[in-house]
């Protein structure tokens, strides 16, 4: 066994060995030399067969060929092995042969039990390479059936990205408070206003019928588009002349567009701490550089940066304070674990935010609530939160 | 932007203002000064930084100049909004790619660009125009899989011992798909979408034993590690065989790091996958990747690691440290400084460039043929996913098996 098969512990030395069984078929062939194969494919028995003390037997049986002379032994993924010798070690593999196929019931050792040769048989020692390497049950597993009529096309593309220029987004745009809440409901205040569209909706109108998530490239393109009109409509001058602290959630391309560049050079300095730019976690690692670049301009012109995370899983693994942000968001979900785990306990010391520094959305539910609180989280967003009247 | 050199007329014109811009610059006033700046590739940063420039050019006077693609030069400012500007672009750029020029004291500097070989011109920053995705359907269904995906080897080295083929590998070119999309290129998404696109043509090729065997030059030697989206990853499978053997995975899905994230529940979702004989590489794990996350929580079997000497800073190296190197690809090895720092971190399995050219090299040491093709082609041939990319070899079954092993 080599250095290499001990280290890779992912990859199970049996893996390894068929690889190299693989190779060592394949030099055989394409150099002419003759060589033996025996094979106890154990994977051909019957499932009772397979384990217990008969194949144990079987195993021992075999074991003496991994050290004779003249042959090298595989033992493939799924149990099945295979010796090959060079054509004077015939006497020994024959011997083995026999033994084996003594130790079966006549029928199952015709399927079990082989002797072949290289380079004229190697076609049925590579089938079983392949069968044991995992392609073929891998195949099988394989799942292609998206539903392709309800999947949107580039055409289909268009005429949606036609409709969003005309179409009234204000319909679409939630807006919501962001509040801080204390257990007791001391001190209760109103911190921004969050305001964003569901792509789902949009779509809804847009595109009847088909579902944008099956192409989330699309899906982020139109979401491009939507930032774009947003930036806009901020950048008109009713809106500068009162702005109040907002988060709006952006693409990290769309802080390089006309639009946003263009709001950037008409807001004053001493507004901008106002614009709270929210970004996925999944958008910043898509394109880390381009985050960098973008993380450094909007910071070094004073806004703040809101990290956005679908789910715990991308929380702990993108780490908002590494990555700079000012701010992490989480959305509430059913599948939170318990406020009082250990789970809660790891996030919380994986997250190490103070409350002013985080936010829990999908607040439509005291369990919500109940659980941001557990978990140090004093910022609320969603419907329980509309209800709320924030002193200030 | 290359696309303007010849000398047209407008461009003759336009180049005595560039001077006359210049020759302003260098009068005897004090007070001024002018910015050099290293905008980098990127478009988006290419746009940023021109807009910048040109917001403040355009108040306090001054041009905007372009000595090389990565150079350009706002001639001058008064000192006040100079070095403003040089701190803003210092923050976002780094401060190496910034420098600040007091006037009249750089004359030379300027007055040398007045007599450079290649003439200025203002920069020719393409304003983000939004690419109509109309023709992507006809351009992906034109696309022939062979044009795009190439069969790389990941290679298990140690210091003692010869490399051996642990994983091939198929993957998208990216370079490749960017020129056959021509203008759509431009827009991150409608590429984005083609990958998927692609990804799951190749999956289906897999699927189908002709289309598998031109893809792979014969059947699979060693597990397959391939780039996929989450959507095309196997439905967790109801009925699970009861006591089965774990087996190996014949197929590792490679994610990219924005996927892998995207999956809730992932390392529920691995085991699953392991019933199926599939399993998970997470991709795209760069110098700078490694600073954002804990890429120790990352469930998968396999992290693949891009080599740049970036990976070298300390800060990436207490990252490192936390990783176990058994699970560990370090891919896109460039040289031999590459592999020793891998091997110094504990890390095995290779990929990339290099690697290629290994394999190519003692490929050719084994094969009876080697006198009548070059390294060139045989490593040409041993990455390409169809029968006319092998065309040529007289070898085809060492050709096939990557990397000879004369051991049995």
């Amino acid at each position: 066994m080599s250095p290499v098969a001990q280290g890779t512990a992912a990859l199970p030395a049996e893996a390894l060995s068929a690889v190299a069984l693989s190779n060592a078929i394949r030099d055989a062939v394409a150099l002419g030399d003759e060589r033996l194969v025996l094979m106890l494919r154990l994977s051909a028995l019957p499932r009772a067969r397979r384990f217990g003390t008969r194949a144990e037997l079987l195993r021992e049986a075999w074991e003496p060929l991994n050290s004779t002379a003249r042959v090298r032994g595989f033992k493939l993924p799924g149990g099945d092995l295979v010796a090959i010798g060079l054509p004077n070690a015939s006497d020994a593999l024959e011997k083995h042969r026999k033994i084996l196929f003594s130790m079966l019931e006549p029928e199952e050792a015709e399927q079990a039990v082989h002797m072949l040769r290289l380079p004229q048989q190697a076609a049925a020692v590579m089938a079983t390479v392949e069968d044991s390497l995992g392609m073929v049950a891998a195949m099988r597993a394989m799942s292609l059936e998206t539903p392709e009529e309800r999947a949107v096309d580039a055409a289909a593309l268009a005429s949606a990205e036609r409709g969003l220029i005309t179409a009234d987004l204000s319909i679409f745009l939630r807006r919501q408070k962001v509040c801080w809440l204390e257990p007791g409901g001391q001190n209760t205040r109103l911190f921004w206003e969050d305001r964003r569209t569901e792509i789902s909706e949009i779509c809804e109108r847009l595109l009847p019928g088909s579902d944008i998530s099956l192409t989330p490239a699309f899906a982020q393109r139109l979401l491009k588009s939507i930032d774009r009109r947003q930036l806009s409509d901020i950048a008109r001058p009713e809106e500068l002349r009162d702005m109040r602290q907002i988060a709006l959630p952006l693409r990290v391309e769309s802080l390089f567009s006309a639009e946003f560049l263009r709001l950037d050079g008409i807001m004053p300095q001493s507004q901008r701490h106002k614009l709270i730019i929210g970004l996925d976690a999944q958008d910043v690692l898509a394109d880390p550089d381009l985050f960098l670049l973008a993380r450094n301009f909007t910071q070094a012109r004073g806004y703040r940066l809101m990290l956005e995370a679908a789910s715990l899983f991308a929380a702990t693994i993108l780490s908002s304070q590494r990555a700079g942000f000012d701010f992490l968001r989480l959305k509430w979900s059913e599948d939170f674990p318990a406020a009082d785990s250990a789970a809660t306990e790891k996030l919380r010391k994986a997250l190490s935010l103070n409350a002013e520094n985080m936010v829990l959305a999908g607040a439509d539910r005291p369990a919500a609530i109940a659980w941001g609180w557990e978990a140090g989280i004093r910022l609320f967003q969603g419907r329980l939160i509309e209800s709320q009247r924030p002193a200030a | 932007m290359p696309s303007t050199r010849p000398s047209s007329p407008a461009l003759q014109a336009s180049q005595s203002s560039l001077q006359d811009a210049l020759r302003r610059a260098l009068r005897d006033e004090t007070g001024r000064a002018a910015l050099r700046v290293a905008p980098g590739e990127q478009p988006e940063a290419q746009r940023l930084v021109y807009a910048l420039l040109r917001e403040t050019a355009d108040v306090k006077g001054g041009s905007l100049l372009e000595i090389s693609g990565d150079d350009w030069l706002l001639t001058e400012l008064p000192n006040f909004d100079a070095e403003k500007l040089q701190q803003l672009l210092g923050q976002i750029l780094g401060k190496n790619a910034v420098q600040l020029l007091p006037l009249p004291a750089s004359k030379n500097v300027l007055s040398a660009l007045l007599n450079a070989p290649r003439p200025l011109q203002f920069p020719d920053v393409p304003a983000a125009e939004v690419v109509s995705p109309l023709e992507l359907n006809l351009r992906l269904d034109r696309l022939d899989l062979a044009q795009v995906w190439r069969r790389h080897s990941i290679v298990g080295i140690t210091d003692t011992r010869f490399p051996r083929l642990v994983f091939q590998r198929l993957s998208l070119e990216r370079a490749a798909l960017r020129q056959h999309l021509g203008r759509l290129a431009e827009d991150r998404a409608l590429v984005r979408h083609s990958e998927m696109v692609l990804q799951k043509r190749v999956l289906e090729g897999l699927g189908d034993e002709g289309t598998r065997k031109s893809l792979m030059g014969g059947g699979p030697i060693a597990p397959l590690l391939l780039d996929l989206p989450p959507e095309l990853l196997p439905a967790p499978s109801p009925e699970m065989e009861e006591g089965a053997l774990p087996a190996a995975p014949g197929l590792y899905a490679t994610l990219s790091l924005r996927d892998a994230i995207s999956i809730n529940g992932l390392a529920t979702r691995r085991q699953a996958l392991r019933q199926q004989a599939w399993g998970i590489g997470i991709s795209g794990l760069t110098a700078l990747a490694l600073s954002l996350i804990d890429a120790h929580e990352l469930p998968a079997d396999w992290l693949i690691l891009k080599w740049s000497s970036a990976l070298e800073d300390t800060q990436t190296l207490k990252a490192l440290r936390r990783l176990d190197p058994a699970r560990l690809i370090l891919d896109g090895c460039d040289g031999e400084a590459a592999l020793s720092w891998g091997l110094g971190q504990g890390i095995n399995l290779f990929g990339g460039p290099w690697i290629e050219d290994v394999i190519a090299a003692s490929r050719m040491d084994h094969c009876s043929h080697a006198a009548r093709c070059l390294r060139s082609e045989c490593r040409a041939r041993g990455l390409a996913t169809s029968p006319s990319g092998r065309f040529g070899c007289h070898q085809p079954l060492l050709l096939e098996s990557v990397l000879p092993e004369s051991e049995a």
